[in-house]
C-alpha cells in the first residue's frame, strides 16, 4: 500500500506544475501576508521609523504579568497627554521631550498599542464574572420552571467563564491578523481542485483503468490508495500553508508572545465558550481547516471519478467551489452547520459558540459541523467506491 | 492453466455482441482473428472481468474465476488496445509502479525489471519518459509490463497495429520468446500476425465463432476453395465476383487474381493451396474488396 501511495502521489501530486505552482503560491501568499501588514500595523500608519523604538522599549517594561504598578505607570503616562490632546494644548510641531514627535502621536502610539489591550484585559474579569453571576441565576430560574435544557446549557456557560482572567499583557496584533487571515485557505482549495481534477480522469484518459482493473491491487487497494494519497496532499497544503502564515506573520510583526494566553485576550473572542490559548486555538482552527478541505477535496474527487474530460472537471470543481463559498456567505444562518466551508473559517466556530438542543442536550454547534463533515468524508468514500467498482 | 469460456452471451441495447461463446485455452499461442467489431475485445473484456456478461461464465481450471478473481488476475498479463501509459512517467519507474499494481514486493520488482528491460530491448532508454517512445518502444513496454508477474496467460489487444513492418517483426518474436509454458491470446484484425506464430486460430464473425483449429487444419477446410486467374490488364473482368477476391497482383501484362469461392468462379481458374487469410476470408462475410 505504501508504494502504491507514493506512485498515487507522484502520478497526480508530485508533479512539474504542481511544485511550480505551490512555489508561485508559497509567494504569493508572503507578500499577501506584508500588505495585510502594512494595512494592519500600528508601526505602519505612524510611519517615523522612531515609533517603533520607542514602543519597543515601552513593550519590554509593560509586558508580562499585568500588575498594579503597570498599570499605573502606564495610566500615569497617558492620562496628561490624553488631556492635552483633548485640550488641544499641544503643538503640532515636533515637541521637545516628546517620546516621539509631539504629544499627539505619543497619545496616539500609547492608545493603539497599550490602553486599548490594558483596558480590555483588567476589565474582562469583571465582565467574565457577570457572565457567570447571570448564568447562575438563569440556572436557578430555569430548574425553578423545570426547564432541564436550558439549565443545562446556562451551567455550561457559567463553567465556560468562571474564573476567567488574563493577568498579563502582551502584543496580540500579529495573532488578531492570523486569525482573520483567510487567503491562503483560498490557495489551498484552488490547488486541491488542480490536484483533485487529474486523479480518476488521467486514469481514464490513458486508459490505464483497463490495466488497473486487470491488477491484483488495481481495484480496492488503488482506490484507497488514491483517497490516502488525496487526503494527505490535503493535510500537507494546509500544514505548509499554515506554517507559512504563522512564520512569515511571526516575521512581520515580529512577535508572536502572547500564545499561551487565553484565546480571550483577543477581544473578538471575549464570548467564546473555549479555554484553549492562542497558539492551540490556531492549531485547532489549522485542523478544522484540514477536516474542511478533505470533504471539499473529496467532492472534487468524485467530479474527477464522473467527469468527462479534464478541463471539463476543472469546470465543475470550479462551480461547486463557489456554490459552496456563496451558500456560506448568503445563507450563512440556515446552512452553516452542513456546509464545510463552515470549517474552513473555522474562528467563526471558536468565536460565537452556539448551542443547539440535541434530545435535551445542550451540545455546541462545532460538534455538528465536525459530525456532518465526518459524516461527508464517509459518504464521499463509498460514492467512490461504488464508482470505482462501477468502472 | 485451462480457461473455459461457456456459452458467453453479450448484448448492448439490442444489439446481440457475443452469442453464446464457448472456447477453451490451454497452453500455446492462440490467435483470435475476426474483423473491426466481430466482438473480439468484447470477449476478451468479459474473460479479464473488466465488462460483464449478460450470461455465461468463464472458468480457471474448472473454477469460476468470479469465486477467486484475485488468484485470477494474480494469472495473467494484460496488454490493451493502443495503451498510452503515464507519459510523464519514466520506463523504470512505469514498471516498478506495475510491478506494485501486481503485487510483487520492491526486492523482486527490482529484479524483475531489469530482467524484462533487458529481454524487450529497452535497457539502455530506461530513463526516457514514456511520452518520448515510438510506438514500437511503447509496444514493448507494454508486454514487459504484461509479463512482469510472468502470467500464465498472457492476453495481447491488437499488439501490433500500427507497429512498422521491423517492429512488427521483433514484436512476434517477443511474444515467441515468452509462449514458453504459457497460454497467449493475440487478439488481432491482422492476420500475418498470428499466420506466424500462433498454434490455434480461432476466427470470429458478429459476435460468433466460424472456425477454430490450427493453421493446416484451417487451411485444410477450404481446400479447394482457393483459384487463381490469370487475365491480361487489358481484359474485362466483369465475369468476376469481387466480393470473394482475397487479391490482385499484377504482374507485367498480366493479373493474377485469387478467389475464394465453392465453385470453380470462371472456367479458366485453377485451384491452388489456401492461406490463412483465404480462410478468413471464406468464413467471414462482408465485402473484402
Amino acid at each position: 500500500m505504501r508504494r502504491l501511495i507514493y506512485f498515487e502521489g507522484k502520478k497526480h501530486f508530485m508533479t512539474k506544475p504542481m511544485l511550480v505552482l505551490i512555489f508561485i503560491f508559497l509567494l504569493a501568499n508572503a507578500i499577501k501576508i506584508h500588505s495585510v501588514y502594512k494595512e494592519q500595523s500600528p508601526f505602519e500608519k505612524l510611519s517615523d521609523p522612531c515609533f517603533k523604538e520607542v514602543y519597543q522599549e515601552l513593550y519590554s517594561k509593560y509586558k508580562g504579568e499585568l500588575t498594579k504598578e503597570k498599570v499605573n505607570g502606564i495610566m500615569d503616562l497617558y492620562t496628561p497627554l490624553k488631556e492635552k490632546v483633548r485640550e488641544g494644548t499641544y503643538s503640532k510641531e515636533r515637541e521637545k521631550g516628546s517620546m516621539t514627535y509631539n504629544t499627539h502621536s505619543d497619545c496616539l502610539l500609547l492608545d493603539w498599542c497599550f490602553i486599548s489591550n490594558i483596558k480590555y484585559e483588567t476589565g474582562y474579569k469583571d465582565y467574565a464574572d457577570s457572565i457567570v453571576k447571570n448564568a447562575v441565576s438563569n440556572i436557578k430560574f430555569y430548574n425553578k420552571h423545570k426547564n432541564g435544557y436550558e439549565a443545562r446549557k446556562d451551567y455550561k456557560i457559567a463553567k465556560a467563564f468562571l474564573n476567567r482572567r488574563l493577568p498579563h499583557f502582551y502584543n496580540t496584533d500579529g495573532f488578531r491578523s492570523l486569525m482573520y487571515y483567510d487567503f491562503s485557505t483560498f490557495i489551498i482549495l484552488l490547488l486541491c481542485l488542480y490536484g483533485c481534477s487529474s486523479v480518476f480522469m488521467k486514469e481514464k484518459e490513458t486508459e490505464m483503468n483497463l490495466l488497473l482493473e486487470t491488477s491484483v491491487k488495481g481495484r480496492k487497494e488503488t482506490l484507497t490508495a488514491k483517497v490516502i494519497t488525496s487526503i494527505l496532499f490535503f493535510v500537507f497544503l494546509c500544514l505548509l500553508f499554515s506554517i507559512e502564515d504563522y512564520l512569515v506573520f511571526y516575521w512581520n510583526f515580529e512577535n508572536m508572545d502572547a500564545c499561551f494566553e487565553p484565546i480571550y485576550m483577543l477581544e473578538a473572542f471575549r464570548d467564546t465558550l473555549f479555554r484553549t490559548n492562542l497558539l492551540t486555538t490556531y492549531l485547532l482552527m489549522v485542523c478544522s481547516k484540514m477536516l474542511g478541505v478533505c470533504a471539499i477535496g473529496m467532492l472534487f474527487l468524485i467530479v474527477s471519478m464522473y467527469g468527462k474530460n479534464a478541463w471539463m472537471v476543472i469546470l465543475e470543481n470550479l462551480c461547486i467551489l463557489a456554490g459552496l463559498l456563496v451558500i456560506y456567505q448568503k445563507f450563512s444562518e440556515t446552512f452553516v452547520l452542513v456546509n464545510p466551508v463552515a470549517l474552513l473559517y473555522s474562528r467563526e466556530i471558536f468565536m460565537n459558540s452556539n448551542f443547539i438542543n440535541c434530545f435535551g442536550m445542550p451540545i455546541m454547534d462545532w460538534v455538528f459541523v465536525y459530525g456532518f463533515t465526518s459524516m461527508l468524508l464517509l459518504v464521499s468514500f463509498f460514492v467512490l467506491k461504488r464508482g470505482w467498482q462501477k468502472g | 492453466m485451462k480457461i473455459e469460456l461457456k456459452s458467453i452471451y453479450k448484448k448492448y441495447g439490442k444489439q446481440e455482441v457475443l452469442k453464446h461463446v464457448s472456447m477453451e485455452f490451454d497452453t500455446g499461442i492462440y490467435g483470435l482473428l475476426g474483423k473491426n467489431g466481430a466482438g473480439k475485445t468484447t470477449l476478451i473484456g468479459i474473460l479479464l472481468g473488466i465488462v460483464k456478461a449478460n450470461s455465461g461464465e468463464v472458468l480457471m481450471d474448472g473454477k469460476s474465476v468470479r469465486l477467486c478473481q484475485n488468484e485470477f488476475l494474480d494469472k495473467i498479463g494484460y496488454l490493451p488496445q493502443y495503451p498510452k501509459f503515464y507519459k510523464e512517467m519514466r520506463i523504470d519507474e512505469f514498471l516498478m509502479y506495475m510491478a506494485s499494481l501486481k503485487g510483487i514486493s520492491k526486492k523482486d520488482s527490482k529484479e524483475k525489471v531489469d530482467w524484462l528491460l533487458h529481454e524487450v530491448n529497452l535497457w539502455d532508454g530506461k530513463k526516457k519518459k514514456i511520452g518520448d517512445l515510438s510506438g514500437g518502444m511503447r509496444q514493448r513496454l507494454g508486454i514487459a509490463q504484461a509479463m512482469l508477474n510472468e502470467p500464465e496467460l498472457l492476453i495481447l489487444d491488437e499488439p501490433t497495429a500500427g507497429l512498422d513492418p521491423q517492429e512488427r517483426i521483433r514484436f512476434r518474436n517477443l511474444i515467441s520468446k515468452f509462449a514458453k509454458n504459457r497460454t497467449i491470446i493475440l487478439v488481432t484484425h491482422i492476420v500475418s500476425d498470428v499466420e506466424y506464430i500462433a498454434n490455434q486460430v480461432i476466427i470470429m464473425d458478429d459476435g460468433d465463432i466460424v472456425c477454430q483449429g490450427n493453421i493446416e487444419q484451417l487451411e485444410d477446410s477450404i481446400k479447394g476453395k482457393v483459384w487463381e486467374v490469370v487475365r491480361k490488364n487489358s481484359d474485362t473482368m466483369d465475369d468476376l465476383d469481387f466480393g470473394k477476391v482475397s487479391n490482385l497482383k499484377r504482374e507485367g501484362e498480366n493479373t493474377r487474381i485469387r478467389i475464394v469461392s465453392d465453385r470453380q468462379p470462371v472456367v479458366d481458374a485453377s485451384k491452388v493451396r489456401a492461406g490463412l487469410e483465404d480462410v478468413f476470408l471464406y468464413h467471414c462475410r462482408g465485402d473484402m474488396e
